[in-house]
């Protein structure tokens, strides 16, 4: 022993339903404090499953998950939702409280924080999903878009350091995009750890450092976008959608390592 | 004469003070393809359900204006006439399905039923929108235990079973991914192609810019910009309403900013190709309609 | 849903009404006729029904699930704790007694026959044919939507709960434990589950109107089923049969 843990670790991890149908076949990877993960990939990949491997929603069929240290076979999801908050990708599933305050709120006093801490937690949790005038309003009254925000704000309130987001941009107009930048910005200065499953390429573009790009119930690789959207066997192995910026590379054959809209205007203007 | 006319409509919710219309006056032609676009909360639904004539009908509330299909006020058709008319497909998959059947075939009869179609011609329309839609493999599945993107083709393919004109639909792709969007958006043109007319409500602004004729922006409650899509997508203002504008709008700026205004209005990835193989100097073609 | 229903049995093909008929009257002929014998003879003959019909298996399980269990419960019961004279036989504090336990065999052979033949109805009709059958007799469109909606929102929402479970579990909420631990869970799990029925009921509305359910046109069958002349053979020999129990049960009364 003596060799230093990573924060979240999956050491040969598969996942089988009880009815025999393998989700997850042998996946390995390490995750350091800190880090923003964005996780890409066809549905039926695998996605959905490797992260509710993250806090005991499944335990693996083989192979062990360590959160901070704790293998998730010894612990209740409820043990392990202190380590990592987990929004669902329907906010219907989640909501059933009268007010978006109640909702918010519920998390952190579950956990067993002091009244004021709860408060606090709400304010600030509200305040960066942008809810800050609706806490009094019936979530069910808002549009789905601004509920999914609720059901944000209530896993950012129970203040774990791993935050995981299923599918958060879907619905989501210019500034609800632009709202769910500015919190996952503010949220890595902190220190924590987000991992955000996607289909918005144009999302993990601008907002992530570090791809995991999944395909056959398998992580396929591991790296920063430009690698991952310059690699044009690997977006057709996992039949992934180019980035707008990437598809146009492509068809003007241009160099592979443009991916951003800077980029692409720079690399032209040299030649004209 | 419009095909359909709104005209000067206001509409507020019941038990709330501020109307969610506010005077909007939109004039629709036959056979083409309009998008609403705007931001969550401008009223894209709304106007969808005043179109459809659910509004104020079915939500109650206080309406002034007026919607005329065909000249005639959406008041004077019979419930059945305006749903053979017009066909509405919503956002969330699962909730458009009826749980009056327990097969998919059943499913997409339902409606022909209700409208007491022959059983002969109902089983010629349902295979028919069945091959359209890409759901005949799913015919004897359980429509509750299907997919989401399944369940919204088999949703689309509910409503073109009934063969109506226009086509009003919220959203149809927010719950699904890329494959199955582009599914929808396949059957959306193919919809365009047999001459519907279409009301779509998106937020993927560039198959928008690549597939619609015709853009109605809202920010508020009001129309801020409507006509041809070059025209409306090309305005870089509309950002500051909220509206996302496509990908390509956004690069032809950054061009423009840096002294290459565009030669014409670029929205879809082609034009943009063109663009640049224009600047790069690597062509001299005009731009193909 | 019923079992495996073979539609290939000439009992189960019979149109759902007639096979209604058949076990209503069944039911009432149980309960007139008299003595615990003729009701034992019913419920022999309800037994060879179902053989005969092909779902003895489901059957014998699920009336032995349900009414069997009512009548051991309602046999022990009454012969030890009701009052009578003539006792049978007696341990420690108990004492069995025979007027006890005939009362309980009468109203037990009458449970086990109503619910007999309801379960042998079930058996051998979907609820989709039966349904259809009492809209034809003048049942509205709207309750057999009703009826049947229900039917297939039971499992839905069952795999909906579990989903909503998970959610809280994933929000701290202990759901693995003692009793009082998962009671807890209720509240959390329930209220989603019927706050986003409530939601998901109003754009089901739109759809329903938006697929004719308000227009009143007379609706047309894809899926169909008909009476065929067995059907009235079969439906006018079980009212002779049923009246002339009757009418003989009376005629015994009043001699």
């Amino acid at each position: 022993m003596g060799l230093k843990m990573a924060f979240i670790e999956f050491n040969n991890v598969g996942f089988t339903y009880p009815n025999g149908f393998p989700a997850v076949v042998d996946v390995n990877f390490q995750i350091e404090k800190g880090e923003n993960i964005a996780i890409v990939g066809q549905n039926g990949a695998g996605k959905t499953t490797t992260v509710k491997m993250m806090n005991g929603l499944l335990k693996p069929t083989s192979g062990t998950v360590i959160i901070d240290g704790k293998d998730t076979h010894n612990f209740t999801t409820a043990a392990l939702s202190r380590k990592a908050g987990y929004v669902f990708q329907n906010p219907d599933d989640q909501i059933f409280h009268n007010t978006v305050r109640q909702e918010i709120e519920f998390g952190p006093h579950v956990l067993g924080y002091d009244n004021s801490k709860v408060k606090e937690l709400t304010e600030y949790s509200a305040k960066l999903a942008g809810l800050s005038d609706e806490m009094e309003e019936n979530p069910y009254n808002l549009p789905l878009s601004i509920r999914k925000f609720v059901t944000i704000a209530s896993v950012v309130a129970m203040d774990t350091d791993i935050i995981i987001l299923d599918e958060p941009t879907a619905g989501q107009d210019a500034r609800g995009i632009v709202t769910l930048q500015n919190m996952i910005k503010e949220l890595k200065q902190k220190g924590k750890t987000i991992i955000t499953i996607t289909h918005d390429m144009e999302f993990v573009v601008n907002n992530f450092n570090i791809v995991f790009v999944m395909a056959h119930k398998n992580l396929l690789k591991i790296a920063n976008p430009k690698e991952v959207f310059g690699d044009s066997a690997l977006l057709d192995e996992s039949m992934l959608k180019r980035p707008y910026i990437s598809e146009l590379v492509e068809q003007l054959e241009l160099p592979k390592n443009i991916i951003s809209e800077k980029e692409l205007v720079d690399y032209v203007m040299s030649l004209s | 004469m419009p095909y359909i006319d709104i005209k000067n409509v206001t509409y507020t919710y019941p038990l709330v003070k501020e109307p969610c219309i506010k005077d909007i006056t939109v004039s629709i032609e036959k056979g083409k393809f309009y998008a609403i676009v705007g931001a969550n909360g401008s009223g894209k639904t709304t106007l969808c359900n005043i179109i459809r004539g659910f509004i104020p009908g079915f939500y109650q509330g206080e309406m002034k204006g007026v919607v005329e299909l065909e000249g005639k006020s959406l008041e004077e058709y019979t419930l059945g006439e305006l749903t053979s008319k017009i066909g509405y497909v919503f956002q969330n998959p699962f909730n458009q399905i009826t749980g009056a059947r327990d097969n998919v075939y059943e499913e997409i009869a339902y409606g022909l039923e209700n409208l007491g179609v022959e059983v002969e011609i109902i089983r010629k329309k349902v295979e028919e929108v069945m091959e359209l839609t890409n759901t005949a493999y799913l015919a004897d599945k359980n429509p509750f235990e299907l997919s989401g993107g399944q369940q919204q083709r088999v949703a689309f393919a509910s409503i073109l079973a009934l063969e109506p004109d226009i086509f009003v639909i919220d959203e149809p792709t927010s719950q699904l991914d890329p494959k199955e969007t582009e599914r929808v958006f396949d059957i959306i043109d193919k919809m365009k192609k047999m001459g519907k007319t279409i009301i779509l409500v998106e937020h993927k602004i560039e198959l928008i810019a690549e597939y619609a004729d015709s853009i109605i922006a809202l920010e508020d409650g009001r129309v801020v910009k409507c006509g041809e899509k070059h025209d409306v997508l090309s305005d870089i203002s509309l950002i500051e309403k909220g509206i996302a504008l496509p990908q390509t709008v956004l690069l032809a700026d950054e061009f423009r900013r840096r002294g290459i205004p565009p030669k014409e209005k670029i929205i879809t990835k082609q034009e943009m190709i063109w663009q640049l193989k224009q600047i790069m100097g690597k062509s001299n073609a005009p731009l193909q309609a | 849903m019923a079992g495996a229903v073979q539609k290939d049995n000439k009992i189960v093909a019979l149109y759902p009404m007639t096979k209604f008929y058949i076990a209503i009257a069944f039911a009432i002929v149980a309960v007139i006729l008299p003595g615990i014998i003729s009701k034992a003879i019913c419920f022999a003959a309800l037994n060879v029904l179902a053989l005969a019909s092909g779902i003895y298996k489901i059957f014998a399980k699920r009336v032995k699930n349900s009414v069997g269990v009512l009548f051991i419960v309602l046999v022990v019961i009454q012969t030890f704790f009701a009052a009578g004279d003539t006792i049978l036989f007696s341990f420690w504090i108990f004492s069995a007694k025979l007027e006890g336990l005939l009362f309980a065999l009468k109203l037990g052979f009458v449970l086990a026959n109503i619910g007999g033949c309801l379960i042998w109805f079930f058996a051998i009709t979907t609820e989709k044919d039966f349904v259809l059958a009492l809209e034809k007799k003048g049942l509205s469109s709207k309750a057999s939507y009703v009826v049947l909606s229900t039917l297939q929102m039971v499992p839905v929402l069952k795999k909906r709960s579990e989903t909503i479970m998970n959610a809280q579990r994933a929000r701290g909420v202990e759901t693995e434990g003692s009793l009082l631990v998962r009671a807890k869970v209720f509240v959390p799990t329930i209220v989603p589950l019927v706050l986003s029925s409530i939601q998901g009921t109003e754009e089901r509305a739109l759809t329903l109107e938006a697929r004719g359910f308000s227009v009143e046109t007379k609706s047309t069958h894809l899926y169909d089923i008909e009476p065929k002349p067995v059907d009235k053979t079969v439906t006018i020999i079980t009212g002779l049969i049923f009246i002339l129990i009757v009418v003989g049960r009376i005629v015994l009364c009043l001699i």
